[in-house]
């Protein structure tokens, strides 16, 4: 909205040129991280309170089982927070006109919306086993995987050039390890699935989820920015994808309410995510990393996920074919719980090794 | 008056609609039935075409079981072909235009119903909707649509706590009328040239055969020779590949002949495949040893027999156990449950032994000891025929197309308080188990002896069975309900070293009895809460567990039993395992190593521990060492002192303490006690 506001006054009055500066994307990053912050700040309080009121909770609000020692009974939809101000911030600050960030903003909304569902019936039934069913939530999420890919490969109006649409870009190497054509489909399921899952998994401790997915979004705004650039993607012999630099507006957008929820979220937690959160945070990536064509850094960048979703994959799949536990306790953070490491103490490791993977992912910029 | 019957997807729901459809063809009245194309219903009323040179229009309609477990997939498929069914089961309502509908229940059964009750809501269809129920656990289908019909029939009065909203009407299990037809004794037993005086018995196991009955019955047979019984067996026709009971009921006969020449076989026993005129012979014998299915238990009380039923462990819903027990409860029957067995045979090599599965069967010791003291309690016998007249004491089948054709009903059924265990037959493992543990631990669920021995003889049955997660929860089950007869049976299987697939091994497993199945072992030995001198071999054999949650168990369970096992074979493992990789496992053995330390001496074994890398080992040891001392085994006190200067204290594991809650707690503490516990503000409030 800015975008368009600024670029209408620079015509209006020779006062006003310094408005040219909403066309930057380094201007527009910045505001919107500030934006979203102060949003999450303002809204956060309210939100909560208001969560209270209408007895949004975890577990059950039953009284008796109010413990000395433990969060149960917190808020669990802390994500509608980061939903409403991400997607303000975003509509105040985006270019209205980009296919990336409505491609984009259709991943966040639609999973937040997956896990909106979830997390009210849970809420309504009292209990987090009768939330959806894991195969009705892989369902819905396959169903925009499967939209979204074909819009991406075959559309007219897909934003990627022809020519690199169904290639397969490796992180050390310059040019295309492969051309999948409509096998890049199933791809494009198996990675949306793979990661919105594994968010989804890591939102299990205060503050464990949305710091390393800040991380893996700064990672990939850096990304986004170059590869939308025609000299610094010359330079560093990216594929120029023009228009892809609109994903650093979303990218710092999530950094900024990620702070901002962090700031309610940090140990002990005033409210979690809950699946609203790490559904539409981790859908969005998803589809940040296909539109970027950097599937396989997420290995690196999003490290702590892949972990998280294969340690809970071996524990359930794997494990109970076997009939034996294979970590202590799964997913991975509780195994470190579990031998006595506290909570406070598992989640700053998990970020130190966040931003440890992060410096190794912006490695790849030059390393190829 | 146009009749349309349906039922069907296994024999037993056909049956019934059969048996009441023949009377009301035979009084003229238009029939037709309803199923499946190709199926078990079209077979069998095909053969009853033939048999009764009639022609009973037949409409096709399509349908599949409701799907288990939460696949989208083949619950869409489900609902597709539902459709179409409920759609040909319109057409059929349409054309036939019925003035009553029979459905007695399957899977088979829904269209037609669906289709029924859908034309009814919109004024198509006028007639009468029967719904009957053979079980006295009602089936999933019926439980839906009774509550739709116009009238539920059912077999047994239980059976209405367990379909609500329903018009519930007792009628009975439509038995043929042969089976009530009170033929002479004398004459019966001339016909069918048996020894007037002599006690004659039955053994019976339903046309499919039933090999459990017929292995037990050859167990037994050279002593119920000898003690005079005649015996009449019915073999059954059954034959597959692995088993083929005529011939093997031929085989084991030979056998036993061959042992025992000296008893009266020829005048004494007589096997049949099959009997044409079972009704006859249910009249003539003394005593009867059956199935427990629906029909089997009415055909039974029809001809007033006394009966030991022998219900097939492990169907859906436990039906047959049900049925049995709830005709015991009446003192009608003798009921005699299959369970796991252990082989008790010396003749199997022993690495046979560590590797067979445990199966339910019946034991032959047992249908002995009931069959003699049936014969010698006369009095017992007179009460069971007094109270199977008094559960059918008319025809079910003439009051079945009373109500089907006139809809007069009869008299209202003795009411019955409903039956929790009904219930509880009917949840999957899982379920069951879920369900039990939630109830114990909100200290909701009491069980009365009955109860507490039907969940016990079911997690015994869950103990045998095929698929490792049943067993895995019979085991659970098992301490739940600390069932501590099922203790030799634990130990089968915990003994149990098949191994799986190469595959398998490879990615970590080991044997069949998985890793979980044998933790829970040595948990529920816990549970037990009391000290039996079996356990002791089985906790130390844990101790050499490959799987370290078994090792840590088993070490848990030293600890809890520390004071009744002997520790001089335990305490060297115990020492050993103190230096383990895994915490857990060293966590434990500390806790143990406290219990069976002996002297000052050994207190220096735990010195490498103070340094050990898991704070949680090192709250243990700190534990441990306090349980020492009140021991009173730390005589150089100066020496520990100085030691635990260099214990690692710094630990990374905590409690917070939320001040705001421990008010809060403490506030709802006093506020709940003055209310009485069942009326708590917040229940009220959530309503």
């Amino acid at each position: 909205m800015f975008h368009l506001l600024g670029n209408y006054l620079i015509t209006v009055s020779e006062h006003l040129s310094w408005l040219r500066l909403v066309n930057y994307l380094t201007f527009r990053g910045g505001m919107i991280a500030l934006t979203a912050f102060i949003l999450t700040i303002w809204l956060g309080h309210r939100l909560i309170i208001y969560m209270y009121r209408r007895q949004w909770r975890d577990v059950s609000h039953d009284l008796g089982v109010v413990s000395v020692h433990d969060k149960r009974g917190t808020p669990t939809m802390g994500g509608v927070i980061l939903l409403l101000s991400i997607l303000i911030s975003v509509l105040l600050w985006g270019r209205l006109d980009s296919p990336f960030l409505w491609l984009a903003m259709a991943a966040f909304v639609w999973f937040g919306l997956i896990g909106l569902i979830d997390d009210l019936r849970k809420i309504k039934r009292g209990s987090g086993k009768y939330g959806l069913s894991p195969g009705t939530k892989l369902l819905l999420q396959s169903l925009f995987a499967l939209g979204f890919a074909l819009f991406l490969l075959y559309s007219n109006w897909s934003p990627l050039p022809d020519a690199l649409r169904s290639q397969l870009f490796l992180p050390f190497m310059k040019y295309p390890v492969a051309d999948l054509h409509a096998w890049y489909v199933l791809f494009i399921l198996f990675v949306i699935l793979a990661i919105a899952n594994s968010v989804n998994f890591a939102d299990g401790m205060d503050g464990l989820a949305i710091v390393p997915v800040s991380t893996v979004y700064l990672v990939y705004a850096v990304f986004a920015y170059v590869v939308g650039n025609v000299v610094y993607s010359a330079y560093l012999n990216f594929d120029y994808i023009p228009g892809a630099g609109e994903i650093v507006v979303i990218a710092t957008a999530v950094m900024g309410a990620g702070l901002g929820f962090l700031w309610y979220n940090a140990y002990p937690a005033q409210v979690f995510m809950g699946d609203v959160g790490s559904q539409a945070l981790g859908g969005m990536l998803a589809t940040i990393v296909i539109l970027l064509k950097q599937e396989f850094l997420f290995l690196i960048a999003g490290g702590i996920f892949v972990i998280e979703g294969a340690s809970v994959f071996i524990q359930q799949k794997i494990g109970f074919k076997l009939g034996r536990r294979i970590f202590f306790r799964a997913p991975i953070h509780h195994t470190f719980e579990y031998r006595g490491v506290s909570e406070t103490k598992v989640t700053v490791r998990f970020w130190i090794v966040s931003f440890l993977l992060a410096f190794l992912s912006l490695i790849f910029l030059k390393v190829r | 008056m146009n009749v349309l019957f349906t039922g069907g997807g296994t024999g037993g729901h056909i049956y019934p609609a059969l048996a009441v459809l023949e009377p009301i063809r035979r009084r003229g009245h238009r029939v037709g039935f309803v199923g499946r194309g190709r199926s078990r219903e079209r077979e069998i009323v095909d053969r009853h075409n033939e048999t009764h040179g009639c022609t009973i229009p037949y409409y096709r309609v399509v349908a599949v079981p409701f799907p288990r477990g939460r696949n989208p997939l083949a619950l869409l498929r489900f609902l597709l072909i539902l459709t179409t069914g409920v759609l040909q089961g319109t057409w059929a309502i349409l054309r036939f235009h019925p003035q009553a509908i029979l459905g007695t229940g399957g899977y088979a059964a829904a269209p037609l119903m669906l289709a029924a009750i859908g034309l009814r809501f919109l004024f198509l269809y006028h007639g009468r909707i029967i719904v009957h129920e053979q079980n006295v656990q009602p089936g999933l289908l019926n439980r839906i649509i009774a509550r739709y019909s116009t009238v539920a029939a059912i077999t047994y009065p239980e059976s209405a706590a367990a379909l609500p909203g329903a018009d519930c009407v007792h009628t009975g299990y439509p038995v043929r009328d042969e089976f009530f037809v009170q033929s002479d004794r004398v004459e019966l037993r001339r016909q069918l040239e048996l020894d007037p005086e002599s006690f004659v018995l039955l053994v019976f196991g339903g046309s499919q055969g039933a090999r459990n009955i017929n292995a037990a019955l050859a167990d037994i047979l050279p002593r119920l020779l000898a003690a005079d019984i005649v015996v009449i067996h019915v073999t059954g026709t059954h034959r597959s590949e692995e088993y083929d009971a005529v011939a093997e009921a031929e085989r084991r006969y030979e056998q036993m002949r061959g042992e025992h020449p000296q008893l009266p076989w020829d005048s004494h026993y007589r096997r049949h495949p099959y009997l044409f005129n079972i009704a006859d012979y249910f009249q003539a014998v003394d005593l009867l040893a059956c199935r427990a299915g629906a029909g089997a238990v009415f055909e039974v009380a029809a001809t007033r027999s006394p009966a030991i039923l022998l219900p097939k462990a492990g169907l859906p819903g436990d039906h047959q156990t049900l049925n049995a027990l709830s005709l015991q409860e009446r003192s009608a029957c003798a009921v005699l449950l299959e369970e796991p067995q252990l082989e008790e045979d010396d003749t199997v090599a022993t690495s046979d032994r560590e590797t067979r599965q445990l199966e339910c069967r019946l034991s032959g010791d047992r249908l002995l000891e009931l069959i003699l003291t049936l014969k010698a309690d006369p009095e017992r016998q007179a009460t069971m025929r007094r109270q199977l007249e008094q559960l059918v004491p008319t025809s079910p089948l003439e009051t079945l197309v009373d109500l089907v054709l006139e809809d007069k009903r009869p008299a209202a059924p003795p009411a019955l308080p409903s039956s929790q265990l009904l219930r509880l037959a009917g949840l999957s493992a899982a379920d069951l188990y879920y369900d039990l543990e939630n109830r114990f631990r909100d200290l909701k669920f009491n069980p009365d002896p009955g109860q507490r021995e039907y969940l016990a003889y079911r997690a015994g049955v869950l103990l045998a069975s095929e698929n490792w997660w049943s067993r895995n929860f019979g085991v659970k089950l098992t301490g739940l309900l600390s069932a501590e007869h099922h203790l030799p049976l634990l130990a089968a299987i915990f003994r149990d070293r098949q191994p799986v697939s190469h595959l398998q091994q490879l990615c970590g497993g080991d044997y069949r009895q998985r890793g979980f199945i044998r933790r829970n072992v040595i948990q529920t030995l816990v549970q037990f809460n009391r000290y039996q001198s079996e356990m002791d071999e089985l906790i130390f054999e844990g101790l050499f567990d490959p799987y370290w949650e078994v090792v840590s168990q088993s070490l848990n369970a030293c600890a809890c039993y520390a004071k009744s096992i002997a520790p001089e074979r335990f305490f060297p493992r115990v020492v050993e395992l103190l230096e383990h990789r895994n915490f857990e496992i060293v966590q434990q053995a500390v806790r143990s190593f406290g219990e069976w330390a002996r002297s000052d001496q050994d207190l220096w074994l735990l010195e490498k521990l103070y340094l050990h890398p898991n704070p949680k080992v090192r709250e243990e040891l700190v534990r441990t060492l306090l349980v020492l001392r009140r021991r009173g085994l730390i005589t150089d006190q100066t020496r520990v002192l100085d030691q635990l200067r260099f214990l690692l204290s710094t630990s990374t594991h905590f409690f917070p303490i939320f001040p705001l809650k421990r008010e809060l707690k403490e506030l709802l503490n006093e506020l709940n006690a003055a209310v009485p516990p069942d009326n708590t503000p917040n229940e009220q409030e959530q309503r």
